[in-house]
């Protein structure tokens, strides 16, 4: 209880210190860098390999009904409900959260965190709310890239492998996703992720015991734990998002 | 040397979880003087360096800072007594992914807006006090740990404090830069008007500077002050246990091993 105390404690005071916007913005444009930009390979790639997949299967499937047409529908649907936000955090997580969790642990094992205070300077503020508000930016920009990518690695399997009608591809996929239901829903759950796997990140690294195990630790949690919110979450804004 | 107290400790205690630490404790720091703060391991010195410097507080009893009791202050006014003081830690605790120069310049960036060209004479004037000006491009990890400490001297001066701390700035130093760091506490403690403490083991170069020495030993219930005063006091005071920690001899009241069973009754 007192873990779970802490953690949001610290969310509440790096929301708090978001709003007052209590940070300088190069340094925002630098974590966003370090964390959205450095990201962008695994994501493109992965989210290429997503959709190709998808792709086959969905036309497998579809196949036994002579459905191949409404490829894209299912292709686009599960990329931008479930897979574009939920696989780019998991991604995010294991590339950028972990690197955050080291970074902050091992900056309190150099007592770093102590020089910053006894210089009169809060380290929440300086070091934590730049990284919090860059991976808040960067995981919907991330989770839409996939989403984008993914969708192209279908059309890439259904329409230039298979032959499936590029027309009716595009076509269904316009016809049966809606911006605010599908689009706008799988936009909010990648802003939820943000916020939690990117706090979950900074968390485990402040509050890490300060010795090689105890960084170590804290990483492994951080993936373990960000993987649990990720998909419980999912699981409960699926079911209030979706529920008609 | 005026007569103000910059640091008043009153009855202060402090514990990690259930280990008694420091037990009512007090203490008075002149302004202007380099104090030194000596004793064996583990006795409590740098826990005491911590709660002057406001990064821990006391369970009991208060501590004050320019005449300020830092327990009373809200974040804020915390923070900008911090800025009076400069810390030395142990092992520099520089940032790691900032160039000596840019560990340096840190506190200046965050607190003034100075101009770049401000900012650089001040950051090189104070690097070349350590004998760094030639390192100021090179990033932590390409500097030994001697130097590390001496750019991590620099930043902690480098707003002119008035409240020096100095946690073993003498610990994994050759005998040149030891000297040199000797030499250069005392001179920034004259050039700043400043107040230095320092924590150390280092019993001959801390004798030589300090203007006065506070020795702490460990009771069962917590570190005490054994005997504080200038260094000839010290130096000649009656007690056996003081007398073995400034000699080194490893006879005496004050034991090497920590306490366990004795051998001959785990054998029995």
């Amino acid at each position: 209880m007192n873990r779970l105390g802490d953690f949001f404690i610290l969310f509440l005071e790096l929301f708090k210190n978001c709003i007052l916007l209590k940070t300088r913005l190069t340094h925002v444009a630098q974590q966003i860098h370090f964390l959205g930009n450095k990201s962008l390979a695994i994501i493109l790639l992965s989210g290429l390999f997503v959709g190709l997949v998808l792709g086959l299967q969905g036309y497998y499937t579809l196949r036994r009904y002579g459905s191949e047409e409404a490829l894209g529908l299912l292709v686009s649907l599960s990329l931008v409900r479930e897979l574009g936000p939920v696989v780019a955090s998991l991604l995010f997580s294991g590339r950028a959260g972990t690197s955050l969790t080291a970074e902050i642990g091992l900056m309190r094992a150099g007592e770093q965190f102590s020089a910053l205070k006894a210089m009169g300077v809060d380290p929440v503020k300086r070091v934590l709310t730049p990284r919090f508000l860059g991976g808040i930016v960067s995981v919907p920009i991330l989770c839409t890239i996939f989403s984008a990518i993914g969708i192209l690695g279908g059309w890439l399997v259904a329409v230039i492998m298979i032959g499936v009608d590029s027309g009716s591809f595009w076509g269904q996929m316009r016809e049966g996703v809606d911006f605010w239901r599908d689009i706008f829903n799988g936009l909010i759950k990648s802003i939820v992720f943000g916020f939690v796997i990117t706090n979950i990140a900074l968390y485990m690294g402040y509050f890490a015991k300060p010795t090689p195990e105890g960084v170590s630790s804290a990483t492994t949690s951080c993936v373990v734990v960000s993987a649990f919110a990720i998909l419980g979450l999912d699981f409960i804004l699926t079911a209030l998002m979706f529920n008609s | 040397m005026n007569e103000r107290n910059i640091v008043e400790l009153r009855n202060i205690s402090f514990s990690y979880e259930n280990r008694i630490i420091i037990k009512d404790l007090s203490l008075n720091i002149k302004d202007g003087q380099v104090v030194a703060i000596m004793g064996g391991s583990g006795v409590g010195k740098t826990t005491l360096l911590r709660l002057i410097a406001g990064l821990q507080f006391p369970l009991d009893g208060d501590v004050k800072i320019m005449g300020q009791n830092i327990q009373d202050l809200g974040v804020d006014e915390l923070n900008l007594i911090r800025r009076k003081q400069g810390f030395l830690f142990q092992f520099g605790a520089l940032f790691t992914d900032l160039s000596c120069f840019e560990n340096v310049a840190f506190p200046v960036r965050e607190h003034f807006d100075f101009s770049e060209s401000v900012v650089k004479d001040l950051v090189l004037l104070k690097l070349e006090t350590v004998g760094l000006r030639g390192a100021a491009s090179l990033m932590p990890a390409e500097i030994s740990g001697g130097m590390a400490r001496r750019v991590a001297l620099a930043r902690a001066t480098v707003l002119d404090p008035k409240l020096i701390l100095y946690d073993e700035p003498f610990a994994g130093l050759d005998p040149i830069s030891l000297n040199t760091t000797a030499k250069l506490i005392r001179t920034l403690n004259v050039s700043l008007k400043a107040t230095s403490i320092i924590v150390t083991h280092d019993v001959a170069e801390t004798l030589e500077i300090a203007d006065k020495v506070v020795l702490l030993s460990q009771t069962e219930n917590g570190a005490i002050i054994s005997c504080q005063g200038n260094p000839n006091e010290v130096i000649n005071f009656p007690d056996a246990g003081v007398q073995q920690f400034l000699k080194g001899s490893n006879s005496g009241p004050v034991k090497f091993h920590y306490p366990s069973t004795p051998i001959s009754d785990i054998v029995n």
